[in-house]
């Protein structure tokens, strides 16, 4: 009876620690714990010898209360040290971590060509200080400053490998028992770093993004938005006056976000802009494939279309003399009448279809924050025929990001398959073993082949005789389109163009949006050429060089 | 001569322990600091110091023919041995105000301990007296006590003398005056037991018993409304306590004083708002970490950093605990040596608890019995008590860890009290030390 009783009071004990410390929560930890004694209690009682009276009693039992009382204190700690301890420690009010961040050697990030992008100066008294030597790419790299803002970017997004919390367990392991300080893991970038500078430069000042990417792989080769921020601004240098220091942060901290500029939105992954007429590129690919027109087929334009009652003006035709016009030269000339049309064909649900294959309304997996484009806000909105014709013209409620934009552009470049877009491509130890790898993958078969290779015609036209004629390049096939996205009156529209080379084995894409910059032909445009340009001739110098 | 009997191996033995962690952790110390593995001989002059001392008892009792337990010594010199070297780390590596210089007066308070601790062996025939004038004693004690309502409170609690130099903390001594008071008080009355106080329906214990209950409750609701200090008047109420109900076996008693004590620290928390203070931090820690729940929430997250195998001596930020080197020792202990540490911490004092009822157990004197089932439960609630406070179990109270806590007067009453359980170990039923 009395074993009975102990196994019993044993069990029920187990039963409320363990509902204890599954409930998380510390209060009510502390309730089953103290409950818990209560069964304990009683068995330690029930093991005073029986032969054991009067006051020699009383003392065993006055031990066991205070045995029950160590055995509490010993439980509390197996759960403050053990069970909970991680997440305990993590406390954004705990300042050890803090003091660890500042030990730690964080991992560098590298160009693909091996260019230091963010480094690290390791002061004698173990203090690390990030160094950021390349300007053009200080919002991707994002800032780091531990001790009062945090981090941005790709500082952000990887910042477990940078810290070597995840990488090589062993290395970390071994870093902790010695007391050495935790060593991070270098990330490797897609990024050309020159082709990166010179789109920084021929933005400039001008508001907007670049997006260029290896249409076959999904490798980005540059990413630019502006206006960009520098991450070294947000290093504190130990050479200099504490207080000093902390103001000129905080000044600079002001600066970049102050909220007209939104220095700290990365415009090429989290800029939504209304896409204008570079959406043609998507409406135009759903028709082929979809077989409701084909290249050649005519469209009447009389330089206006009205959809019930709604009237779209169509001020892009080159002869306004002339009122039939082709599919192709619609395209080539982005005419808004025959896109009408064509949109109207394509139908609201092919619309929609098509544009979620283009991943409008879909998450872009990528290694930065994503934003995702919108089709339209109102839901129902493409059952309206205006609507919709609108839509098929890059109006009506489409918000698109730069990423997304270059990505239709890649996607007719690599065969109507999109590919996956990335930028970090390596993950390396302090040792040198590789712990992460990104190779190229599909993201979605989009059009056929077939409609590809026609849209990749069409594309061509446009630069070499159509909207897209600041785009051309002599010996080299560009197939691009012009965008021009309207705001209103007072604001000038923002001028787009994406464009991808060699037509016949494509190199790069394409994206630039140049905010309230005017026509995408003659501001977005130029920009693509020399950008493309620049990186054909080096690919073709390296191949020469190379094996 | 000296007979092969009377030497004390066992003792011995264990004191290399001590002496082992004494010398690592004070060289550790220094070479954490130093940042290399450069080593002179005057890192180790402490070391030897304190083994010297250790030594220096053990002969001591050896030669004079002791023959009382060899276990307290070893655990005592050992705890000692962990408080110093941490004091140590505190000071050398500490970067609080108030850290620096603890080491080396934590070291002499040591050195004079170990000689309160002999001197309590070789006198302790005379505990006869303590007994005789035990009122004498008792008024004593409560003047001590008094007289601290005279001192400004310090964080809230008034605890302390300041006698310019150093200040003096009269409850240390206190606890071990109450132990005697009542050992040889309740000593006397032991037969009074059986007898029974009848008014109407209530059986009301033997008035004997029944007033030193009530002044006892009074005491320690006065600590806490004048003094401010919880964990005295619980540890003070727990001596008493446990030893009426040693002498009595009346759980009834316990539960009855247990429950008035209850309700009047309820009361407290009704009427002051520290006290409330306290136990809404106890409960509700994270709702305010930078200010009322500062303590407690970076305790935990010393707790937590700390983990199964702790940061290594030298490596953790015990320093970013107010109070570190007094009611936060623990949880430097448990951060720096892990769960590992913290609970092999917990065992020397459960051991040293097991060693104070076995010797009380096995005393030849009525007296004696009490007197050690008093000190060993003093050890072994006072540990209690700072732990659970230091790891959120019960509220947060300012008393400190026996053998460890920076602070000279806990440390000398605690050298008494090892004293006390040495002598009574070894005495026979007269009181007389050795010849057993």
């Amino acid at each position: 009876m009395r074993g009975f009783l102990r196994l019993f009071a044993f069990l029920s004990a187990i039963a409320l620690l363990v509902y204890g410390l599954l409930t998380g929560s510390d209060n009510i930890w502390m309730l089953t714990l103290y409950a818990a004694m209560l069964p304990i209690g009683y068995i330690l009682f029930s093991m005073v010898p029986r032969r054991t009276v009067g006051w020699r009693r009383n003392t065993w039992k006055i031990s066991a209360v205070l045995v029950v009382g160590f055995i509490a204190l010993s439980l509390q700690l197996l759960r403050q040290q053990f069970i909970v301890a991680n997440e305990v420690a993590a406390h954004p009010r705990n300042g050890r971590n803090l003091t660890t961040e500042l030990r730690t050697q964080r991992g560098r990030i590298f160009a693909r060509d091996g260019t230091e992008i963010a480094g690290r100066v390791i002061s004698p008294n173990g203090r690390v200080r990030r160094t950021y030597p390349e300007a053009s790419t200080g919002f991707l790299v994002g800032y780091y400053n531990p001790d009062r803002f945090g981090r941005s970017g790709l500082e952000e997004a990887y910042n477990e490998y940078l810290t070597g919390e995840r990488g090589d367990p062993v290395e970390r392991t071994r870093a902790t028992v010695l007391h050495r300080p935790p060593r991070g893991n270098d990330l490797i970038l897609t990024l050309d770093i020159e082709l990166q500078r010179q789109a920084d430069e021929l933005l400039g000042d001008r508001r907007g993004a670049i997006v260029a990417l290896d249409p076959k792989t999904g490798e980005v080769l540059a990413m630019v938005s502006k206006p960009a921020f520098n991450p070294a601004e947000l290093v504190r240098d130990p050479s200099r006056p504490f207080a000093e220091e902390q103001e000129r942060i905080t000044e600079a901290w002001e600066r970049i976000n102050n909220v007209r500029d939104a220095r700290l939105v990365n415009r090429a992954t989290q800029g939504l802009y209304p896409p204008g007429s570079t959406f043609k590129t998507v409406s135009a690919a759903a028709a082929l494939d979809q077989g409701v027109a084909t290249p050649g087929k005519r469209y009447i334009d009389t330089g206006m279309y009205s959809v019930g009652g709604f009237i779209i003006n169509d001020p892009n035709r080159p002869d306004e003399d002339r009122t039939r016009w082709t599919f192709t030269e619609g395209y080539q000339w982005s005419l808004n009448a025959v896109f009408a049309q064509i949109g109207l064909e394509v139908k609201s649900a092919g619309m929609r279809e098509y544009a979620r294959r283009f991943y409008y309304e879909r998450d872009i997996p990528f290694d930065l924050p994503v934003t995702v484009s919108q089709v339209s806000r109102t839901p129902g909105f493409l059952s309206d025929p205006a609507a919709l014709a609108s839509t098929a013209i890059g109006q009506g409620q489409l918000l698109s990001t730069p990423l997304n934009v270059a990505l239709v552009t890649a996607t007719i470049a690599n065969d109507g398959v999109m590919p996956r877009p990335y930028l970090v491509s390596q993950i390396k130890t302090p040792g040198g073993r590789v712990v992460y790898t990104q190779s190229p993958e599909p993201l979605q078969n989009v059009v056929s082949p077939e409609v590809a290779e026609q849209m990749t015609q069409i594309m061509v036209t446009t630069v070499e005789k159509g909207t897209g004629r600041r785009a051309r390049i002599p010996g080299i096939d560009v197939a691009g389109k012009t965008g021009t996205a309207q705001l209103g009156r007072e604001d000038a529209p923002h001028a787009l163009f994406s464009a991808f080379a060699p037509a016949k084995d494509p190199k790069i894409a394409v994206a630039v949006i140049v905010e309230n910059g005017g026509e995408g032909a003659d501001v977005a445009a130029p920009i693509a050429r020399d950008l493309i340009e620049a990186y054909l001739e080096r690919a073709e110098s390296k191949g020469e060089d190379g094996p | 001569m000296l007979r092969t009997g009377r030497l004390r191996l066992v003792e011995l033995e264990l004191l290399i322990i001590p002496s082992l962690l004494i010398l690592a952790g004070l060289t550790l110390v220094v070479l954490v600091d130093r940042g290399n593995l450069l080593f002179y001989w005057e890192d180790v002059y402490t070391a030897g110091a304190f083994i010297a001392a250790l030594l220096f008892v053990h002969l001591f009792l050896t030669l004079s023919g002791f023959r009382g337990d060899q276990l307290i010594f070893p655990i005592v010199a050992l705890l000692t041995g962990i408080g110093l070297v941490l004091m140590q780390r505190l000071d050398v590596l500490g970067r609080r105000p108030e850290l620096p210089g603890i080491a080396i007066r934590q070291t002499i308070w040591v050195f004079i301990g170990v000689a309160v601790l002999t001197a309590t062996v070789a006198l302790f025939r005379r505990l006869e007296s303590a007994r005789r004038y035990r009122y004498t004693l008792a008024a004593f004690g409560v003047l001590l006590m008094l007289g601290l309502v005279t001192q400004s409170p310090i964080q809230g609690a008034r605890l302390w003398y300041n006698l310019g130099v150093a200040s003096f903390q009269p409850g240390e001594i206190f606890k071990v005056i109450l132990v005697l008071f009542f050992a040889s008080y309740l000593d006397e009355r032991r037969d009074l037991l059986a007898s029974e106080y009848r008014v109407g329906p209530l059986k009301l214990p033997p008035l004997p018993y029944l007033a030193p209950m009530l002044t006892m409750w009074g005491i320690s609701m006065l600590v806490i409304v004048f003094l401010r200090d919880l964990g005295s008047a619980l540890l003070f109420f727990g001596i008493f306590l446990a030893m009426l109900y040693a002498v009595t076996g009346r759980a009834l008693y316990v539960w009855t004083l247990g429950g008035m004590f209850l309700a009047g620290s309820y009361l407290a928390y009704q009427i002051f708002p520290h006290v409330q203070t306290r136990f809404d931090t106890w409960l509700y820690p994270f709702e305010d970490p930078e200010d009322r729940g500062f303590q407690i929430t970076q305790s935990l997250f010393a707790l937590g950093s700390g983990g199964l195998y702790g940061s290594g001596l030298g490596y953790g930020s015990p320093d970013a605990l107010p109070a570190v080197h007094t009611d936060f020792v623990f949880s430097a202990i448990a951060e720096e040596l892990g769960l590992i540490g913290s609970l092999a911490v917990l065992g020397l004092y459960l051991v040293l608890v097991y060693r104070g009822f076995f010797i009380s157990l096995n005393a030849r004197n009525g007296f004696h019995q009490l007197v050690g089932i008093g000190l060993t439960t003093i050890l072994g609630l006072q540990s209690f008590i700072i732990i659970a406070g230091d790891v959120k179990l019960i509220p947060l109270t300012g008393i400190t860890l026996p053998f460890v806590s920076y602070g000279g007067s806990s440390l000398l009453a605690n050298f008494v009290i090892a004293g006390l359980l040495l002598g009574i170990s070894a005495a026979d039923s007269r009181g007389r030390v050795g010849r057993r």
